[in-house]
């Protein structure tokens, strides 16, 4: 079983509260993600995800725990740009994330800052552009954009820095239903290609699209495993104020009532194709 | 009756694209070229100097293909301060003059227990006129030079041309990313403030009419504007740093080169014709 | 005995009218609401809703065609809005971005102080208006503003809203941004807020599930035009035309309509799982859990 790719060891982590005291945003978490794999992380705000995703590239370093990256401690300072081109962030606001006046440039963004010589800057330039689908959009300023296509534009730009694995930190939650399957779309193609994928999300919607899926609970890790494995615990969802796929509800009603459902439908076809 | 729209303001002082000589040049030989005229608008003594100075200026938006109404109208918004400026500088600037030339005019003036003097000399004269001819040359000026110029020009003019002091820590490139990043969210600010005037207005908030001159007043009026716009801007700043760190920005060291390509003779014609002309306005002996 | 509150027919809008840059945000767009509506307007960004909202308090006017409400007419050019702003409360996406008091009663208070009340008239409209959004008064009034979760600012800005006692409240998209608990508490607001402050309630929302479980009627624009109108039921039924639309549905329709096109006899019109598990077990030999 080979190293995980990003290792979370009992990681605490407190933010300082104006007027002094903190809060816990994280108590004692520890994950592993394997390379390749696709994780969903959910749980309400507060729970601690957002905290989680800036931990995996080192803009936030634990109280307490370590956060191994490739086998990189991000309490090293010294690493953090070896460990930024393995963990790519992308995050929650498609504004703020694009720095220059055009798309092309922005996507150039992260390469130069690597000083890699022009010719090697142009060439990741044209996979991203490629990999995201945004070359019609190339010289266009970023305010005349979608929400999609903004955030596919912030996709390119970490891409361009050839990242082994891309944290999505609810990168969805302010996009239209377009703009959401354009950037789920991009990233099944990136999981398919080899990348590793953290989607952290409050959307149960997104969360059956992993292979593995984590529920953070006020800063704990309260259930870990694949998403049918998960929205079969339909109470203890319940409890933490989450729920089931409008889908897998209903059919664990049906299963309640006798009926022979086969497996744990999580989307509309496993439904239809589920019923006796 | 469209109240709110004012996204069409935005675009005075932005680039407009053209095929004009101006628009052709390196955005290094601009800005050396705007430098270098600068220098001969803001020295020159004398009152023709200036005025030649300001028809270069003119001139060179007509040059740029661009109607010199749209460029002046860059002006409008500055007139009143202009106006207090030259008010305040006519009436006063004569009691501080220490060439000690010949008085014009001069009123003494009585307010209960103060007693002062309105008081024009020559110099004093001199000085308020030329600086009304500066401010407004300055304007054309700048206008000029960023109106055939896109910002990415721009910013790349100024961090190849300031690169070689870097070794004297001056912050070329820190200061190119600025000016890029500030542009680049003018846009972007402008519709946040159309959203947060209309839903200001929404909750009964009236910002006056346009006109009037209670300025305290309006300031105040303005806050339920300015500071959710400030509070804003701080938090953009948080976030847009965060995503720049994450790609691995540490600012200008180590990072890829800017390149241009090389100076044409176009580009040298410019630089050297400003450098005639600044050398003409200094030397020529203007009668006035 | 409820009456037309709002009535729009024919309304043409255009953005940067008279500029280069002149665009349609609505041509032909109608809308009608009732006093004790609960109703949804749907549609791509783009769609013009956000433009026909905001001709609803006159912040936008109509560059042709009729826009009615209150009985004011929005396209007589000598109309002063600010009455009109009084009853009818528009809240803009993200309102928590509009915050500026530092203390959140007075954050609050501002609407009612425009209109100009007695100290005791501002402190009655905020109170009520915290309560309504579930923010307790003496708890919160003396709060910092800025230092207040996401989710609590966008209740206090709503609450900004709720002060000046409108009599139709309309939020673009009210819970954008929001997790799952900060969405179900804002929705059981609305829900309050319809009941008891005796108000019409439209939102604009591009979540299926949300117009799914708030709204009674829906709208649907595309194009700047109002394609579709009906009970949210009949809406959410067809299924075809907005997926054509290109517009989402809400999981529970979309199985539905999956089930009956395999040849399975269930109800067209369910809106919950709750429903669908009714319409499809209620023939089983096991009691229901």
């Amino acid at each position: 079983m080979p190293d995980p790719l990003v290792e979370v060891r009992g990681v605490t982590f407190a933010y300082p509260l104006p007027g002094g005291g903190r809060t816990i945003a994280l108590t004692d978490v520890s994950l592993g993600v394997r390379e390749g794999e696709w994780l969903a992380v959910i749980g309400h705000n507060g729970s601690g995800k957002s905290t989680l995703a800036k931990l995996f590239n080192g803009l936030l370093i634990p109280g307490r725990g370590e956060v191994i990256v490739a086998g990189m401690s991000t309490r090293d300072l010294s690493l953090h740009r070896e460990i930024r081109q393995v963990v790519g962030v992308v995050f929650q606001d498609p504004e703020d994330q694009i720095v220059a006046t055009l798309v092309e440039e922005d996507i150039a963004f992260g390469p130069e800052n690597l000083g890699l010589p022009r010719e090697e800057v142009r060439r990741r330039v044209e996979a991203s552009i490629e990999a995201v689908e945004v070359g019609e959009l190339r010289l266009r300023p970023p305010h005349q954009l979608s929400g999609g296509q903004k955030q596919r534009v912030a996709i390119a730009g970490v891409l361009a820095m050839r990242p082994r694995c891309i944290v999505l930190d609810e990168s969805t939650a302010m996009l239209d239903p377009e703009g959401r399957r354009e950037v789920l779309g991009v990233t099944r193609r990136l999981h398919a290609a080899g990348t590793t994928v953290v989607l952290v999300t409050h959307f149960m919607s997104e969360a059956v699209l992993a292979e593995r899926v984590v529920v953070l609970a006020e800063g704990k890790v309260a259930l870990d495993g694949s998403p049918r494995e998960v929205f079969a615990q339909r109470e203890r969802l319940r409890e933490l104020d989450l729920d089931v796929p409008p889908v897998t509800a209903v059919a664990l009603r049906g299963r309640a009532a006798g009926v022979a459902i086969r497996g744990l439908p999580l989307t509309v076809d496993e439904f239809v194709s589920a019923l006796p | 009756m469209d109240e709110f729209d004012f996204a069409r303001s935005v675009t005075v002082g932005q680039y407009v694209p053209g095929t004009s000589v101006l628009h052709r040049l390196d955005p290094r030989a601009k800005l050396a070229a705007f430098v270098i005229v600068l220098a001969a608008i803001i020295t020159s003594d004398s009152y023709i100097g200036n005025v030649v100075g300001l028809s270069a200026a003119l001139g060179l938006v007509a040059l740029a293909g661009i109607p010199v109404g749209y460029v002046l109208s860059g002006v409008r918004p500055i007139v009143p301060i202009l106006v207090v400026f030259t008010v305040f500088n006519f009436l006063f600037l004569g009691n501080y003059d220490p060439t000690g030339s010949a008085v014009l005019w001069r009123q003494p003036v009585a307010l209960g227990p103060y007693e002062f003097n309105f008081t024009v000399t020559e110099s004093s004269m001199k000085q308020t006129v030329q600086g009304v001819v500066r401010i407004i040359a300055l304007i054309v000026l700048t206008s000029t030079l960023t109106l055939t110029t896109t910002i990415t020009g721009l910013a790349k003019g100024i961090e190849t041309l300031l690169a070689p002091f870097r070794r004297v820590k001056v912050p070329g490139h820190e200061a190119a990313m600025v000016i890029a990043i500030a542009y680049r969210f003018v846009p972007t600010v402008a519709d946040e403030l159309e959203r947060l005037m209309k839903a200001q207005a929404s909750r009964g908030a009236d910002f006056g009419r346009p006109g009037r001159l209670r300025f305290v007043k309006r300031a105040r009026q303005m806050i339920p504007i300015t500071v959710p716009l400030f509070v804003g801007a701080f938090r953009r700043a948080e976030r847009l740093i965060m995503a720049m760190e994450s790609r691995c920005y540490i600012g200008g060291k180590g990072r890829t080169p800017i390149t241009l390509p090389a100076l044409g003779r176009r580009d040298w014609t410019a630089i050297a014709s400003a450098a005639v002309f600044t050398l003409a306005v200094w030397n020529v002996p203007w009668p006035l | 005995m409820s009456e037309k509150v709002v009535e729009i027919q024919d309304l043409w809008h255009w953005y940067l009218r008279g500029t280069p840059l002149q665009t349609v945000a609505l041509q032909g767009a109608e809308l009608e609401i009732q006093s004790d509506d609960l109703a949804a307007i749907m549609g791509h960004t783009g769609s013009g809703k956000s433009s026909l909202i905001q001709h609803l308090n006159g912040i936008l006017r109509p560059h042709r065609g009729t826009v009615r409400v209150f009985g004011n007419d929005l396209a007589d050019p000598k109309l002063d809005v600010r009455p009109l702003r009084r009853m009818v409360g528009l809240v803009f996406q993200q309102p928590e971005m509009q915050l500026f008091d530092p203390t959140v009663g007075d954050d609050v208070a501002f609407g009612p102080r425009q209109l100009g009340g007695t100290p005791e008239e501002v402190r009655r409209r905020v109170r009520t208006a915290m309560e309504r959004v579930g923010l307790s008064f003496e708890g919160f009034k003396d709060r910092y503003t800025f230092g207040l979760s996401g989710g609590e600012m966008r209740r206090v800005a709503l609450a900004g809203v709720l002060a000046l006692e409108p009599r139709l409240l309309v939020l673009d998209e009210p819970t954008a941004g929001l997790d799952p608990r900060g969405r179900r508490q804002l929705l059981e607001s609305l829900r309050t807020i319809h009941a008891e402050g005796e108000m019409a309630v439209v939102i604009v929302s591009h979540d299926m599930d949300v117009v799914a479980e708030l709204a009674r009627r829906v709208w649907v624009l595309a194009g700047g035009r109002t394609v579709m109108r009906g009970s949210v039921r009949e809406i959410f039924a067809r299924v075809e035309e907005l997926r054509e639309l290109g517009l989402g549905i809400p999981q529970v329709s979309e199985l539905a309509y999956e089930l009956r096109r395999a040849g399975r006899d269930v109800r067209a019109d369910v809106l919950t799982a709750d429903e669908l598990a009714e319409a499809l077990w209620t023939n089983s030999t096991s009691p229901a859990a």
